[in-house]
Order: C-alpha cells, then sequence, then structure tokens
C-alpha cells in the first residue's frame, strides 16, 4: 500500500520574508481517496499543496510521489500522475479554450477526442470554445481549469480553492465529477473554505494550524473527535440535519 | 479559412521587401548587388532576431508589454560594445562581439529578477533607467572620443542598416534561424508557459532553465543585432502583438511566423524609410519608435481596459 502514497517528509518551507510556513510537515496521502485540508487562513494549506504537486520547492524535507521523487517521473507519467490546480490564473495571452483545454498536454488524437466531449459535456456546455480564456468570468475559468483536468485525466488531482467560484449547478457538477473518479480509484486532496462541500465528499480529513498538522483521519472519526471545536478560534461550529437530504451540515 | 488568410499576408509582404530593395535612385545592378541586397538581407535577419526577442521576452516575464528595447536590453549591449571596443576585446565570430553579449546578459538577467517580484510598471521602470544607463555611457564616449566617430554613435541610438557586411549577417541570419528552430522544437513547453508560472511548472516544463535559455538566446541575437544595426525599437513589441492576434498564441505557428513577418516588415520600413524622404534617410529606429511608441500605449490602454472589465 505505502508504495503507492502521496507524501510529504518532514517538510519545512519558508515564506518571501524567511519565515516558517510549514515546519518539518509529515503527511502521507492515499491517492484513491478523497482528502480536504481543513484549517484556518494562514495555516499553509496552499503552500502544502503547492509543495505536494512539486510546483514549489521546499526549503528542507522531501516530496515524495509513489515512493519516487518527483524529478524522476518521465514529463508523460508526471502528466498521468498529478495534477495541480489554484483558485485563479491571470492569461495575458490570447487563448482559445479549445487551445487552452490540452496546452502542455501530451495527447494522441485518439485519446484526445473522447476526452475534450466529456470536457465539454461536464463543464463548458454553454461557452463557445472559440472564446478567448482571457474574456471568461472568473467562475468560467475554473470550470475551464477543471475541463483542462478533464483532459489531462491525471491520477490524483490537488485542488486549491479551485472551485470557490463556481455556481450551484457547476458545483454540483464539479461534485459529481470527483465522486466519479473516486469511483474509478482516482483520488483528490482539496482545499476549500465551503467545508459543507469539501466534507460531502471527503474521505479523509487533515487539519492544519499555524504550518503544523493538527489532525489526520477518517471523516467520521474526525466529526467525534473534538478537532473542530478548537480550530477556528473564535468560531462556535455546530451540525445540523438538512431537513430535506437527511445529510449533515456545519453551521457556525 | 485562417491559413488562406495568413498565406496571402505572407505573399504580400514577400512581395513588398522585394520591391523594397529597388526604391530609390541610381538601380544599377552594382548598386543593388553591393549596397541593397546586402542591407535588405541584414534588415531581414535583425528584423526577425528582434521580433522573435520579443515574443520570447514576453513569454517568459508574463507580460505583453515587454520588448527589448523598452527593457533596455540593448543599452546593455551597446555599453558592452563600447566597452569591448576601448578595451580592443577581440571577437570570436564576425558580428559576434564577446562584451555586447555579457553586456545584454547581465541586463536582460536585472530584467528577469526584477520581473519575478515586482509588477509591470516595475519592470518597464527598470527598463528606463536601464536606457538612460546605456544612453549616458555612448554621450560619455561620443563626447571623449574624436569627432568621427560621433556618426558611430549616432547609428547606436538610432538604429543604421546602412553599413552592412555579408560576413556579420550571415552570422545573425544563421544564430536566428537557429534559435528559432529550437524553441519552435520546444514549443509544446512555451505553450504550458502561457499557462502562467506555476501551471507550468506543475506540468512538468523545466521552467527555469527555459527562461535561462530564452535570455541567452535573446542576449546573442540581441548583442549582434545591436553590434550590425544599433538600436531598432518596438518590433519585438509589435509583430508579436500582431502575430498572436492572427494566429492564437501557440508556438509552433507563432515563433515561425514572428520572425518571417518582423524580417519582411523590417525590410519594407528600410526602403520606405530611404525613399521616403529622399535624399534624406530616415534612421530605421526613428521610424520604428514613430510608429512603435503610439502602439505600445495603445496596448496598455487596452490592457488596462481588459484588467478592469
Amino acid at each position: 500500500m505505502s508504495h503507492s502514497l502521496f507524501e510529504l517528509r518532514e517538510v519545512t518551507s519558508l515564506g518571501d520574508d524567511r519565515r516558517e510556513i510549514l515546519s518539518h510537515f509529515t503527511l502521507a496521502l492515499d491517492p484513491k481517496k478523497i482528502t480536504i485540508l481543513v484549517g484556518p487562513n494562514g495555516a499553509g494549506k496552499s503552500t502544502l499543496t503547492s509543495v505536494l504537486a512539486d510546483v514549489k520547492r521546499p526549503h528542507s524535507g522531501a516530496v515524495v510521489w509513489k515512493s519516487k521523487t518527483p524529478a524522476d517521473f518521465s514529463r508523460e507519467e508526471r502528466l498521468q500522475t498529478l495534477g495541480y490546480l489554484t483558485e485563479s490564473f491571470s492569461i495575458e495571452f490570447p487563448v482559445r479554450i479549445q487551445d487552452f483545454l490540452k496546452l502542455g498536454l501530451i495527447l494522441r488524437d485518439e485519446q484526445a477526442a473522447p476526452r475534450f466531449q466529456e470536457a465539454r459535456a461536464h463543464f463548458l456546455g454553454d461557452l463557445d470554445l472559440e472564446r478567448e480564456v482571457g474574456s471568461l468570468s472568473s467562475g468560467e475559468r475554473q470550470r475551464a481549469n477543471l475541463a483542462r483536468t478533464m483532459v489531462q485525466r491525471p491520477e490524483f488531482l490537488v485542488l486549491d480553492e479551485a472551485v470557490s467560484q463556481l455556481d450551484p449547478h457547476h458545483l454540483a457538477q464539479a461534485r459529481e465529477y470527483l465522486l466519479e473518479r473516486r469511483r474509478q480509484g482516482l483520488g483528490a486532496c482539496l482545499v476549500t473554505h465551503d467545508l459543507n462541500f469539501g466534507l460531502s465528499i471527503a474521505d479523509v480529513v487533515v487539519s492544519l494550524s499555524g504550518g503544523k498538522l493538527r489532525y489526520q483521519g477518517a471523516l467520521q472519526d474526525w466529526k467525534t473527535s473534538g478537532d473542530l471545536d478548537s480550530l477556528y478560534p473564535g468560531a462556535k461550529p455546530h451540525w445540523v440535519q438538512d431537513p430535506m437530504s437527511g445529510n449533515e451540515l456545519l453551521v457556525f | 479559412m485562417k491559413s488562406t488568410k495568413l498565406i496571402l499576408i505572407t505573399a504580400l509582404l514577400v512581395a513588398l521587401a522585394l520591391v523594397s530593395p529597388f526604391l530609390g535612385w541610381g538601380n544599377d545592378w552594382s548598386i543593388l548587388a553591393e549596397f541593397r541586397i546586402p542591407r535588405a538581407v541584414l534588415a531581414f535577419a535583425v528584423g526577425g532576431s528582434l521580433a522573435l526577442c520579443g515574443l520570447l521576452l514576453q513569454l517568459i516575464l508574463q507580460n505583453s508589454l515587454c520588448e527589448p528595447y523598452i527593457l533596455g536590453l540593448p543599452a546593455g549591449g551597446t555599453l558592452g560594445y563600447i566597452a569591448g571596443s576601448v578595451l580592443r576585446i577581440p571577437g570570436l565570430i564576425p558580428g559576434f562581439s564577446v562584451s555586447a553579449f555579457l553586456g545584454t546578459l547581465s541586463f536582460g538577467a536585472i530584467i528577469v529578477r526584477v520581473a519575478r517580484r515586482e509588477s509591470t510598471s516595475l519592470i518597464l521602470l527598470t527598463g528606463v533607467m536601464l536606457n538612460f544607463v546605456g544612453s549616458s555611457v555612448v554621450t560619455l564616449w561620443m563626447t571623449l572620443s574624436d569627432p568621427s566617430q560621433s556618426q558611430a554613435a549616432i547609428r547606436w541610438l538610432f538604429g543604421d542598416l546602412s553599413r552592412s557586411e555579408w560576413g556579420p549577417t550571415i552570422t545573425l541570419l544563421f544564430l536566428g534561424l537557429l534559435v528559432l528552430g529550437y524553441f519552435w522544437w520546444r514549443s509544446r513547453d512555451l505553450d504550458a508557459l502561457l499557462l502562467g508560472e506555476s501551471t507550468a511548472r506543475s506540468l512538468g516544463v523545466p521552467v527555469q532553465s527555459l527562461r535561462r535559455e530564452v535570455l541567452f538566446a535573446t542576449a546573442l541575437l540581441l548583442s549582434i543585432s545591436v553590434s550590425l544595426a544599433g538600436t531598432i525599437g518596438f518590433v519585438g513589441l509589435m509583430i508579436p502583438h500582431w502575430v498572436r492576434g492572427m494566429v492564437g498564441s501557440l508556438h509552433r505557428r507563432s515563433v515561425p511566423i514572428t520572425f518571417l513577418w518582423g524580417g519582411l516588415l523590417l525590410v519594407i520600413a528600410d526602403g520606405v524609410s530611404r525613399h521616403l524622404f529622399e535624399p534624406y534617410e530616415i534612421p530605421i529606429g526613428v521610424m520604428t519608435s514613430f510608429i512603435g511608441a503610439p502602439f505600445f500605449i495603445y496596448v496598455l490602454m487596452k490592457r488596462r481596459g481588459g484588467r478592469a472589465a
């Protein structure tokens, strides 16, 4: 089992001002499950995801993907292994949506066509693919970005607030997309402040504050662990039952 | 349909560029062979190189307002060139000056460093300051050296294609095509960089080494261009914009077309600058700045509008 994990080992990461954002952080994520990262602003969640995705180099410690370092992956293997999305991106140059979907990817035509269809149906239904990405609203950009991961189809997705601007319909589409991936054994790690969205699909909860791990465990265990009570100082979290669906919702 | 348009524009540019050497007085064969044709080839090599450098610099700095001249890179080349001729540092191959290359490279490194942390306005202001350094050194050199050299100084400041020699011209053209070929081959990596630095990294693009390669290649081409033809501004701003608008940003197309159109347009512009106020010749850099500076303001305003919306 352990050979397939995505891990941070004793990772310390520094900000521009040399302040420690993560300090000696060790974490192992199951690539077949959906993990949600929770914690107050400044806890180090975004830094954690960017280090995990090998976008930001840690100051010390190691990032391990399936018992190898990311540098050992060929470009093609890497694209198949991990996808990374952030909340927003600015695009300086004119790029059409249909080109945007395959930028930087290595795809054969026969692979690309069905994935394009799927991505379009799921996230881009009402958008003209000839439009330039720069002209899209922030929510539409997030949809285009999610569609891009559908074309890339990596084993593991790292999403940093990547669904924060979606309308309710597309948020439901995103939930369906992540759950369908999980049914196929493809997991994700997501940072979101929309806890009810995150908790509705998560298998595992990781909480952190001040650059240190507080809790890691299955969703049900976390709910009863008491971790949440002190996670957001000043907030008073409690669970209520939604009379329509019967699901438990978190209210502050 | 788009390809037809592309071919038509290219054909038109080629036709105009072929006419360009014949503009002006005295079209006998010896003048053409000895002056006009080498000059046109030099204009093509310089125009193509400047445009391609503009495209690549805009990409690695993630900023469509960047351009070699605005960033002050030719000033680094000029500085190095003057230092080289004062200290008598020999060139290795025709047209190539080691000191001009190092000058351009170090100015480029300063810009890249600033661009990593700072906003557009600070990048551009740094470019303005580097240009001040360059022009004050040229002025100093002009003041200290004998009057016969001041013609050369003017040439650096405003650009001049009239002193073409085959050897250095062919060097520039060859290296320009080499750089074109290399970055065409790496067009997938360049494409990923359109998504921004962190996304490109997550897709496995070695952003840092790519940036170094662009810096090295542009310093090489710019230093030779400056040694041969002085400072010709805004070609690297206008051509990439135009090409991206026409064929999109994907580099399989935009890299070769930028070089081709940049080269052809400078040949045409040179013909016009020779012919317009005959017998006086407008320095080519004056001509490109005359069109380019308003264009820069246009792009700036369009960009701000886009950001606000």
